[in-house]
C-alpha cells in the first residue's frame, strides 16, 4: 500500500490552477512549478508558467517494481531533489515561495528546503497551502506533533493559506495550532472551476444521448479506485438492459494497468458506457454530469459545489481520513451523499444512483451555509497586498 | 518589474516514520555514497548514467537517447539513468525501470544557435542561469559514472559550459560522453556555429569519447563539421539508433478502416508541428487515385499538430479511404505493418524505416536546418528510399510515386543499408569506457 503514496494527482493539479489564475490575472506575474508527478508532461500550461520536474521517490518497495525512480539511496534521490530546489530558488529570486503539500512525511525535505529560502532569500515570503481539511483532527495533531510540523510553520512559513472557510472547517481550532501561528492562517475559500473547453469533452458528449441522464464516475488519481469502479461495473452488469441513464467512467492515470485493462474489458461490453484511463480535464466532466460518483478529493468536490451537481462520495479511509472527514462534513450540510466504502456493494451503490438520478437537480438540499468560491481571486488579492512593497528589492537583487 | 512565485506541487504524502528516519540519516548530511570509484565495474554495480537531452519541442532526441537506455540497462540491468529534458511534453516515451527524468525550464529554439524561453517572461540568460545551476547541481549531486550530452557540446547556448567545468573539477571520475546524430546540419553552418560558440574547444577539453549515432559510409561528421584532429580522435561511429528489441507480437492493430484492402500505407510527421502541409498534399493525392486506390491510409499526425490543422485534414479525409488519428507510441506498430511510409526525414523515422527495409516516400523539412534534406538527399542517392522536395510537392506527383511505389513494392538498396545497432553499439562502448579506468 506504501507506494501508492506516490500516486496522487491532486496537489499538482491544484496548484496548476492557481498558477494559471495568478499568471493571467496578476500583472507582471511568472510562476515556477516545481512538481514530482510522473505524467506532469500531459498537463497544459499557460503562458507565464513553466514546471521542474524533480525525480520521484518510492521506498519500501522492491526495486523490480520502481518504474520511474532511480535504483539509488532514497537518501541520495532526497539530496538530488534538494539540490534542484535550492538551485531553482537561488536563481528564480521569487518573491513568494507557496508549499502545496501536507505537512507531514519527508518532513526533513521540507525543513530543509525553508531553511535554504530563508536564509538565502530574506525578502521571499513562505505560504504553506492546505486543502479545506487536512484529515482527522486526531491523527493530524499526532502526526504534526511528532513530525514538528508546528515548529517549521512557526520558524519558517509567513502565512499559512487554507483553501476552504473557517466556518465550514476551523483549521486553527481543530489542528490546535497555537495562537501566534494560528493568526497567521487565512481561509481564502474554496477554488472555483475555470471551466476550459475540451475537445476531447465535445467529442465523448457528441457520442452521448444529450437527453438521457449522464453519471460520471471518477476515482481521482485511480491508485486506490478499483473497488469503485468494480462495484459500479458490477451493478451496470447485472443491471442489463433496465439503466435509464448513461455512464462516463475515468479511473485515473495512476491506476495500474492490469486493473485498468480488466475494468475496460468489462466496461466495453456494456452498453452506453465511455471508459478512459486519464484525461487533463475531467474536472470539466462535472459540468455536464447528471450525477456524480466520485471519491471525494477537494480538487472534485470544487467541480461539484461550482455547478451545483447532485454527488455520490465513496471516500477512502487512509489515515489521516482527509476524504472521509470531508465526506461527512459536506453530507452534514446537504450537499452531497455520502457512502462508506465498506458499505459498497452493486445494490447500495445502485440505489443511490438511480435515486439521484431520477430526482436530478431536485435532489440538491438547500445548503445550511454559503460556500464561497471565489479562492483564486482571494489568493491573488492576498498576494498583492503581501508582495508589492518588497517586489521592486528582490529584482533588483536578481539583476 | 516582474513577481515571480515558485510553488511546489509536490505530490507525495510519504508515511511518518518514513520521514522521521529520513531526519536522523539526513543530520549529518553525509556526502553522496558513490562505491564504485576504486572498483572494477561489475554488472551487478548499479551504474549511474546522467543524460543531457534537450532540443526545445522536438521528441527525436528523447527517443534516440532511450533506445539507448535500453541497451544500457540490457546490459546492466540495475543502472540508474536520469535525463535532464527541457521538452513540456517530457518524457513522453515509456521510461524504463530506475530512469526518472529532470525537466528544466523550457527554451525553444527559432533558428540555428537562436533561442528564447518558452514560457517564462524573463530575458533567455537569465532563464539559462537558472537551467545551468539546475543542472550543475543535479550533477554534482548524482555524481554519474557517464554524463553522455546529446548533440550540443557545450548545450544550448553554452549553458554545459560551467556545469562541465564543474563535474571535470569535483567528478573527476565521471566519463563525458558526446552524442551526435547522423548528420547535424549544413557544414558551413554547424562549423560557423561551433566555432563560434566554442563547441570545438568544449567537445576537445570535456569529453572522453564521442559517439556518432551514424556511418562514416553515408557521412563523414568529423571531416564535414572539419572536427580538430584532436576532436576527430575521440570519434567512434556506432551506426544508427533504433528501437532494437521490439517483441515480435502480433496483436492485432485495432480496426481503423470500414472495408479491407490491398495495401496499406502509413503517413507520419514526428512530432506534427509543421506536417500539415504534406499530409495535405497526399490526402488531395488520395483524392486524385480514389476510386482506384488500392490501399487504406493512416495519417499519423504526432502531439504537436495544431488542432485546427488537425480538425482541417480530417474533414478533408471525409469519404476517402484515409483515417486521420494522433498516434503517440504507437506509430512504431503501424509502421511495421505498412507496405508504403510516407514520412519526414527526422532522424528516428528513418532509422526505423530502414530497420523494417519499408518502401517509403520521403518528404524531408526544408528548413531552417538543412538536416533533413541532406539526410534525404544522401539517402536517396543510394537508393534506400523516394523523395521529394516539399518545393516540388503536388498532388500529381505525389499520386503518381505513391502508385510507382506501391506497384514495385520495396525496392530498398540492401546493400547501402547502414548499420542499424547503434543503440546497443553506443551502450557497449560507453561502459566500456567506464573499464578502462
Amino acid at each position: 500500500m506504501y507506494c501508492h503514496d506516490r500516486f496522487g494527482l491532486g496537489h499538482t493539479t491544484r496548484t496548476l490552477r492557481i498558477a494559471s489564475y495568478l499568471a493571467e490575472n496578476l500583472a507582471d506575474c511568472s510562476v515556477l512549478v516545481l512538481t514530482d508527478l510522473s505524467i506532469i508532461g500531459r498537463f497544459k500550461f499557460p503562458q507565464n508558467v513553466d514546471y521542474v520536474h524533480l525525480p520521484g521517490i518510492t521506498q519500501n518497495v522492491h526495486p523490480q517494481y520502481r518504474a520511474g525512480t532511480l535504483n539509488l539511496e532514497h537518501e541520495n534521490t532526497i539530496r538530488i531533489r534538494r539540490k534542484i530546489t535550492q538551485s531553482a530558488a537561488k536563481t528564480f529570486q521569487p518573491n513568494l515561495f507557496v508549499i502545496e503539500r501536507d505537512p507531514f512525511g519527508l518532513q526533513s525535505e521540507m525543513q530543509r528546503m525553508l531553511s535554504f529560502v530563508r536564509e538565502e532569500l530574506p525578502e521571499t515570503k513562505v505560504i504553506w497551502g492546505l486543502p479545506d481539511v487536512v484529515g482527522e483532527p486526531e491523527s493530524v495533531v499526532s502526526d504534526w506533533k511528532r513530525e514538528g510540523v508546528y515548529q517549521s510553520l512557526e520558524r519558517f512559513c509567513d502565512e499559512i493559506w487554507v483553501y476552504g472557510t473557517k466556518e465550514i472547517f476551523d483549521q486553527a481550532q481543530e489542528y490546535q495550532i497555537p495562537e501566534p501561528l494560528a493568526n497567521r492562517v487565512h481561509y481564502t475559500g474554496y477554488l472555483r472551476s475555470p471551466g476550459a473547453a475540451n475537445h476531447r469533452l465535445k467529442k465523448d458528449l457528441g457520442r452521448m444521448n444529450p437527453k438521457k441522464p449522464f453519471v460520471l464516475i471518477t476515482a481521482g488519481s485511480g491508485a486506490e479506485g478499483y473497488a469503485l469502479i468494480d462495484t459500479y461495473l458490477r451493478f451496470l452488469e447485472r443491471a442489463g438492459d433496465a439503466v435509464a441513464f448513461q455512464s462516463l467512467i475515468v479511473t485515473g492515470p495512476m491506476m495500474r494497468s492490469r486493473e485498468k485493462l480488466m475494468l475496460k474489458h468489462r466496461a466495453q461490453k456494456l452498453p452506453e458506457v465511455i471508459f478512459h484511463r486519464f484525461s487533463k480535464n475531467i474536472l470539466q466532466y462535472v459540468k455536464y454530469a447528471t450525477v456524480v460518483v466520485c471519491t471525494g478529493g477537494y480538487n472534485t468536490l470544487c467541480e461539484i459545489l461550482s455547478y451545483r451537481k447532485p454527488a455520490i462520495l465513496v471516500p477512502f479511509l487512509t489515515p489521516p481520513r482527509e476524504h472521509l472527514l470531508r465526506a461527512r462534513i459536506f453530507e452534514k450540510l446537504g450537499l452531497v451523499r455520502l457512502l462508506y466504502p465498506t458499505e459498497l456493494a452493486p445494490k447500495r451503490i445502485a440505489e443511490m444512483v438511480s435515486t439521484e438520478v431520477s430526482n436530478g437537480s431536485a435532489s440538491l438540499l438547500r445548503p445550511r451555509i454559503n460556500i464561497p468560491l471565489d479562492g483564486l481571486e482571494n489568493i491573488a488579492a492576498r498576494i498583492e497586498s503581501l508582495g508589492g512593497y518588497k517586489a521592486s528589492l528582490v529584482r533588483q537583487a536578481a539583476s | 518589474m516582474q513577481k515571480n512565485f515558485l510553488t511546489t506541487g509536490v505530490d507525495l504524502t510519504e508515511g511518518a516514520s518514513n520521514g522521521r528516519l529520513l531526519t536522523r540519516s539526513l543530520a549529518d548530511d553525509r556526502p553522496i555514497a558513490h562505491t564504485l570509484i576504486d572498483a572494477e565495474l561489475s554488472c551487478d554495480d548499479p551504474v549511474k548514467v546522467l543524460i543531457y537531452s534537450q532540443d526545445g519541442f522536438g521528441l527525436g532526441h528523447l527517443r534516440r537517447n532511450l533506445n539507448i537506455c535500453l541497451q544500457i540497462k540490457k546490459l546492466h540491468p540495475n543502472a540508474s539513468i536520469l535525463i535532464i529534458a527541457d521538452s513540456p511534453k517530457a518524457p513522453f516515451f515509456k521510461l524504463p525501470p530506475q530512469c526518472d527524468f529532470i525537466k528544466i525550464p523550457t527554451i525553444v529554439k527559432i533558428d540555428t544557435g537562436v533561442w528564447r524561453p518558452d514560457r517564462l517572461p524573463m530575458h533567455y540568460q537569465e532563464l539559462l542561469g537558472i537551467r545551468a545551476e539546475i543542472i550543475q547541481n543535479v550533477a554534482l549531486s548524482f555524481r554519474p559514472h557517464i554524463f553522455l550530452v546529446d548533440h550540443m557540446p557545450h548545450g544550448a547556448l553554452g549553458e554545459l559550459a560551467k556545469p562541465l567545468e564543474m563535474i571535470k573539477r569535483y567528478c573527476p571520475e565521471t566519463k563525458i560522453i558526446l552524442g551526435l546524430r547522423d548528420i547535424l546540419g549544413a557544414p558551413e553552418v554547424i562549423r560557423k556555429q561551433w566555432a563560434k560558440e566554442g563547441a570545438f574547444e568544449a567537445a576537445e577539453i570535456y569529453y572522453d569519447k564521442i559517439c556518432i549515432y551514424g556511418s562514416e559510409d553515408l557521412f563523414s561528421v568529423t571531416t564535414e563539421y572539419q572536427f580538430p584532429n584532436a576532436v576527430a580522435a575521440k570519434t567512434q561511429y556506432c551506426g544508427y539508433v533504433c528501437r532494437e528489441d521490439i517483441k515480435t507480437t502480433n496483436s492485432a492493430l485495432p480496426h481503423l478502416f470500414p472495408e479491407e484492402r490491398e495495401k496499406f500505407v502509413l503517413v507520419t510527421g514526428g512530432g506534427g508541428a509543421d506536417a500539415s502541409y504534406f499530409m495535405d498534399k497526399f490526402i488531395e493525392a488520395v483524392r486524385l487515385m480514389s476510386p482506384q486506390a488500392t490501399f487504406n491510409a493512416l495519417v499519423s499526425t504526432g502531439p504537436f499538430m495544431h488542432q485546427e490543422q488537425y480538425q482541417l485534414l480530417h474533414r478533408k479525409a471525409k469519404g476517402l479511404p484515409v483515417v486521420v488519428a494522433r498516434i503517440g507510441q504507437d506509430n512504431i506498430r503501424f509502421l511495421r505493418r505498412a507496405d508504403l511510409v510516407i514520412s519526414m526525414a527526422g532522424y528516428n523515422t528513418v532509422s526505423e524505416i530502414m530497420r523494417f527495409r519499408k518502401n517509403a516516400i520521403i518528404i524531408p523539412r526544408p528548413g531552417p536546418s538543412a538536416e533533413q534534406t541532406m539526410r534525404t538527399r544522401i539517402m536517396t542517392e543510394r537508393g534506400l528510399f523516394s523523395s521529394i522536395h516539399p518545393r516540388d510537392l503536388t498532388a500529381e506527383k505525389f499520386a503518381e510515386l505513391v502508385s510507382q511505389r506501391l506497384q514495385n513494392n520495396g525496392g530498398m538498396n540492401e546493400t547501402m543499408v547502414p548499420d542499424l545497432n547503434g543503440a546497443s553499439q553506443a551502450a557497449k562502448l560507453m561502459l566500456s569506457v567506464l573499464d578502462d579506468r
